[in-house]
């Protein structure tokens, strides 16, 4: 195969941190390459100098055979590089076709946007690529959901026919049907000869679609290009961690499930789910298995009082809590550790100890606080998760994503509560930090705490919850023992039956 | 290994208060170049007159620096002034002292209440609903005042102001006490560290069961009261209030808490920045009448260190935030 870039030494640093150092990598036509490796590997910053987002401070980029010292988005445009990133850019208020057309100059006629001409163009797009889950060309983006942006994202790099796409963590997103879609949209690519980029975290991604895999480890490669079908997935992790994970998520123990200590019923908000009804236990792991937008994330949320309920009972330890507030619910023993950790989850600018004392400091009725007071039991409670920081008044958002979201357990841990609902947990996070959340997980169960995770990642749901509740289209559609769960029969559970 | 680690405090404290410190420096600048260029500048009476030139911007400024750290903006700061001023002085003139005094402190919390009702419970633009109720309140103050001014106040309100403690005057004392109160509030009070928490992520707060709405009534009630006591020491030193008195101060109180570093996004800022923003805008207006400079050239010169205050604080942000 032919190739089509090489990067050579290239390093780069962001203040002191030196996020990739002396880089030399190729890639060539019709190959799907994916980078891997942990958080804070320099995977997308590699991705960003190959788009021209960032300017590397060393080494040269060769695009077949013209050597650059740097790139700028308009040269990479020329070359027909383009990359989705994992930050949306698109416009909300303006249409899908208008997203993906604004910057060509074919369709401007005298100046003036041709809507027709980009309205067609686009359904063709959706046609070619069999889309038929899309709405018109002419919605607004605003309109459209999460994964339905991420899509017409990447509608919009295709449609510029480049050599090279790289795609940063485009799954993260995206729900089991829409990830097939993307896939059978990289499968052609590659027929037509394009190099793609693939960085991601899920490694079951790579062996379905990957040609060469290369690890990234703190700014240096670790393993180039390692044809996928030589390997498999331990030694991949192997390579990641640098340590041998034998059993990645560490099936989790039978103990004796306890009490019933939240119990649901008839549970109803009247817009994304109806009838919910479950209980969960003392030492208990209950999974919620489901498609984005199935309803799962707003369930939580009803149970922790922050979206209303129409119809239905919540009870915790036998008291009904239908009518409390959330900060009533919190000292009643209810947790909830948001999906999306910097929108809902921390306050990234202020200072780690002020995050992890938000809860504490709203449940105690004092006028007067002073941070210090936390102190103590924040240095304990950072002990206990082996956070990794150098001073707990340093802000939230220079650490890394796994341990940001160690912060967030954090601010629940102090409250001691008896049940804890996680929605995605593990989402965006490292492999070697996964490991840990896992283990923690599983402690909190031994201690009798009652769990409900929320999860998108089907063998992380079986690995660690004794049952898994599957929530399809705002109804619950099946409750599995974990011996009888399998990846097949949560799917066929969870897709909607047309 | 110890100065090791107080090396790295020190600089995690310049780090932590750079923005404070710049500017800072310039004021420090500003106040040697006037020394320096004008023999009045330095004299005690300038000094203590420039304190009073401060004193009621300076508080509006407290004031607005809460509204700001949540993430909103009162602009109606100004005419909430005027309106709890206009009424305070003409009972005080007509009526008595006590009932002046009442009236113009429920009119002061109750604008600001309505602010805050506006912005927490229904959810609208902080922008939006002050800018409606700068335009209501000020409407009030020239249909019930007749755009007419009040003076010839009583006697007692002169001598409040020339009331003084160890020699500070009243206005300083005043500014001094609602400084050190304000910092104390949002340093040690919970509703303090809330004010903080939502405004650098609301939704995270939220997800922590906290009740924001409730807190961020807090800071327009704040204005309110603050609005009230500005007006206060200021028509005490001037015996007068006219319908105009609090038209320039909307803007002038955001303008000082910008340059003191505090954000408009909410979550990020300082009183003692306030306070360094607010004494550099008086220094410089002081020093520029001394040198002759046209009020009409001060505004500009105002300007010019707004616009230069925002663009540093922005260079420093994107270089922490690109990667």
């Amino acid at each position: 195969m032919e190739k089509v870039l090489e990067v050579k030494k290239i390093s780069k640093a962001f203040g002191g941190i030196k996020a990739l150092l002396g880089v030399d990598l190729e890639f060539r036509c019709g190959e799907v390459h994916c980078i891997v490796g942990e958080n804070g590997a320099g995977k997308s910053t590699l991705g960003k100098i190959i788009a021209g987002i960032h300017t590397p401070d060393q080494g040269e980029l060769t695009f077949k055979d013209l050597t650059y010292k740097e790139l700028n988005p308009t040269i990479a445009k020329e070359l027909r590089i383009a990359m989705v990133t994992q930050e949306l850019n698109l416009m909300p208020h303006l249409t899908i076709a208008e997203n993906i057309f604004m910057f060509e100059k074919r369709s401007y006629i005298n100046g003036i946007l041709n809507r027709k001409l980009i309205n067609r163009e686009t359904e063709r797009l959706f046609e070619q690529f069999n889309l038929s889950n899309l709405p018109s060309a002419s919605t607004k983006v605003e309109n459209l959901t999460l994964a339905q942006q991420q899509i017409v994202e990447i509608i919009k790099a295709i449609s510029q026919k480049n050599n090279l796409l790289i795609f940063d963590e485009p799954t993260t997103t995206l729900s089991i049907t829409e990830v097939e879609q993307l896939f059978s949209l990289i499968r052609r690519l590659k027929k037509e000869n394009v190099s793609i980029i693939l960085v991601t975290h899920r490694l079951k991604e790579i062996f379905e679609i990957g040609d060469v895999v290369t690890v990234l480890c703190d700014g240096q490669i670790v393993k180039s290009r390692l044809p996928v079908k030589d390997l498999n997935e331990h030694e991949l992790v192997k390579y990641m961690v640098g340590r041998d994970i034998k059993d990645f998520f560490g099936v989790k123990e039978e103990i004796e499930i306890g009490r019933p200590v939240l119990e649901i019923e008839d549970l109803s908000d009247g817009v994304s789910f109806r009838n919910i009804s479950f209980t969960v236990h003392e030492s208990e792991v209950l999974g919620f298995a489901g498609l984005i937008g199935a309803g799962r994330t707003e369930i939580m949320e009803t149970i922790f009082g922050i979206r209303e309920q129409i119809s239905g009972s919540i009870r915790l330890n036998g008291e009904l809590i239908n009518t409390l507030t959330t900060k009533q619910r919190v000292r009643k023993g209810i947790s909830f550790v948001p999906e999306d950790r910097k929108g809902k989850g921390l306050a990234i600018d202020l200072p780690i100890c002020s995050n992890m004392s938000q809860v504490e400091m709203n449940q105690k009725d004092r006028l007067i606080v002073n941070e210090r007071q936390f102190e103590m039991q924040n240095l304990e409670i950072a002990k206990k998760l082996a956070l990794k920081y150098h001073s707990l008044n340093q802000k939230a958002n220079s650490l890394s994503g796994g341990n940001q979201q160690k912060v967030l357990l954090a601010k629940w841990l102090s409250q001691n509560p008896s049940v804890y609902i996680f929605d995605e947990p593990t989402r965006g996070i490292d492999v070697g930090t996964k490991t840990e959340v896992y283990d923690l997980i599983k402690n909190l169960a031994k201690e009798g705490k009652a769990i409900i995770m929320v999860s998108s990642e089907l063998q992380e749901l079986i690995a660690i919850c004794d049952r898994i509740v599957v929530i399809n289209e705002g109804r619950v559609a099946e409750i599995f023992q974990r011996k009888d769960a399998t990846e097949p029969k949560i799917l066929k559970e969870m897709i909607p039956v047309k | 290994m110890k100065n090791n680690s107080q090396s790295k405090k020190f600089t995690e404290f310049i780090r932590n208060n750079s923005n404070e410190i710049g500017v800072g420096i310039a004021l420090i600048v500003l106040f040697i170049v006037f020394s320096i260029t004008s023999p009045y500048f330095l004299k005690t009476k300038n000094l203590y007159n420039i304190l009073y030139q401060i004193s009621a911007i300076g508080i509006l400024a407290i004031a607005q620096t809460m509204v700001l750290l949540t993430g909103g903006i009162d602009l109606s700061i100004g005419s909430t002034f005027t309106l709890s001023g206009w009424v305070m002085c003409f009972l005080v003139k007509e009526v008595g002292l006590a009932e002046g005094l009442m009236a113009g402190l429920a009119i002061g919390i109750l604008c600001g209440f309505i602010n805050g009702f506006l912005v927490s419970v229904t959810q609208l633009e902080p922008f939006i609903v002050t800018l409606g109720t700068m335009s209501i309140y000020h409407g009030i103050v020239y249909i019930i005042s007749n755009s007419k001014a009040v003076s010839n106040l009583p006697v007692i309100l002169e001598k409040i102001d020339n009331f003084r403690v160890f020699g500070i005057p009243s206005y300083v004392l005043v500014l001094l006490i609602v400084f050190l109160l304000s910092y104390l509030f949002l340093t040690y009070t919970k509703t303090g560290r809330m004010i903080y928490a939502i405004g650098s992520n609301e939704l995270s707060a939220r997800y922590s069961g906290v009740p924001v709405y409730a807190y961020k009534i807090v800071p327009y009630i704040i204005v309110g009261f603050l609005a009230f006591i500005a007006v206060f020491i200021q028509s005490a030193h001037l015996m007068a209030i006219d319908a105009n008195a609090g038209t320039n101060l909307n803007l002038d109180s955001i303008t000082a808490v910008v340059i003191g570093g505090t954000s408009l996004q909410g979550g990020r800022g300082s009183l003692v920045g306030t306070a360094i923003g607010v004494l550099l805008i008086g220094v410089l207006g002081n020093g520029l009448n001394m040198l002759g400079v046209s009020s009409y050239w001060q505004r500009v010169v105002v300007g010019v260190i707004l616009i230069f205050a925002i663009a540093s604080q922005k260079i420093k942000i994107t270089s922490k935030t690109k990667k």
